[in-house]
């Protein structure tokens, strides 16, 4: 779960960030609470992803003040909602495509 | 609760990466937060402050690992510097083909003699001015061939860069795309935004210098040409330069 987890976590990441900002911590415990539990990742793999995709120009960042402690919170660019509607719309035909896969008779 | 453990932790972890000091710093802060909070939560959960320490530590990672993730590999780092020149290549042949634009409308304005004329008393060799006359059958001199020939050739050798320029653009905008990336977010690192004021502005000041000599030398013969392609790439290399300097100000000097 975990190894397939990594490969769409950029994925999972755009989608977090898409309702709400949100700091490193908060990205990861709402990928934990929205999937029940089943995605547990060891929690500091948010960040290199989080970097990559601020690399990218998909996440932009700054530093907030939140009950008087400082807080990198991360939002999605113009540029990252178009990549997460493109990334929304090839997961839903990749899972289409194994679904129909997987229920042709052998 | 003593924070001794996490306090390690961040030791290592900052030994561990790799990067600009004021990155590093950020990384080590965030995760700092990151492990404050996920201490928090352990507490709140009834765990003693060690044993929530401990839990917040295990469910992070090793420090190897995430120093791992977010230090760039050569690699990687290549890929991006090559993607980066190749952008910025892209961005001059444009710049060629703007600098075609803005020659084209001098010749509207000043006339062709100032946009592309050899200087007055320039030699043509007899060969040169056959082929010249051939091209351009209308032309009532050599120095006349020559100026359309100039004139004619100079602008579409500008147009056409500027087109090859808009589709190496294009193409790097559609490979950075799949790679879940922007051409913007390309040409706005630090390498490309410092190369392409450099660049852009050493290419001004020659250019500025050539249709200077031109307008003083020469009676102004063929300095629109240069004044042209040195005005674009003035602009060109203000752009990079504003985004090399706010690039440079998150990054040590």
């Amino acid at each position: 779960m975990n190894e397939r987890l990594k490969g769409n976590l950029d994925l999972l990441v755009l989608e977090v960030l898409a309702a709400r900002p949100a700091h490193g911590y908060d990205v990861i415990v709402s990928l934990r609470d929205r999937s029940d539990g089943a995605f547990d990742l060891p929690e500091g793999t948010v960040y290199p992803a989080l970097y990559r995709l601020e690399r990218s120009g998909l996440l932009a960042s700054s530093w907030t003040s939140e009950a008087g402690r400082r807080r990198r919170v991360y939002m999605l660019t113009a540029t990252g909602r178009r990549a997460l509607a493109a990334q929304r719309r090839q997961w839903r035909e990749f899972v289409s495509a194994v679904g129909a896969v997987l229920g042709a008779p052998a | 609760m003593s924070g001794e453990l996490i306090e390690r932790y961040l030791d290592d972890l900052q030994m561990r990466l790799r990067g600009a000091p004021r990155q590093i710093r950020r990384t080590v802060r965030e995760v700092e937060d990151h492990l404050r909070d996920a201490t928090n939560a352990g507490l709140a959960r009834g765990l003693d402050a060690d044993e929530a320490e401990r839990q917040a530590l295990a469910a992070f990672g090793s420090a190897a690992g995430i120093a791992r993730g977010c230090n760039l590999s050569t690699w990687q780092l290549l890929r991006s510097l090559a993607g980066q020149a190749v952008a910025l290549v892209g961005v001059a042949l444009v710049a060629v083909g703007l600098s075609g634009a803005v020659t084209a409308v001098m010749v509207a304005a000043g006339g062709r003699v100032f946009a592309f004329a050899d200087p007055a008393g320039t030699r043509y060799s007899t060969a040169d001015c056959a082929h010249w006359l051939g091209q351009h059958p209308g032309a009532n001199s050599c120095a006349q061939a020559a100026l359309d020939e100039a004139v004619s050739d100079g602008l579409l050798q500008r147009f056409a860069a500027g087109v090859v320029g808009l589709i190496v653009l294009s193409a790097m905008a559609f490979l950075a795309h799949r790679n879940g990336m922007s051409l913007r977010a390309l040409l706005t690192r630090p390498v490309a935004a410092i190369v392409g004021a450099t660049a852009f502005g050493a290419a001004a000041v020659v250019l500025t210098n050539l249709g200077g000599n031109a307008v003083l030398l020469h009676a102004g013969n063929g300095a629109g040409q240069w004044l042209a392609a040195a005005g674009v790439s003035g602009v060109a290399a203000l752009c990079f330069a504003v985004i090399a300097l706010r690039r440079i100000r998150e990054m040590p000097i």
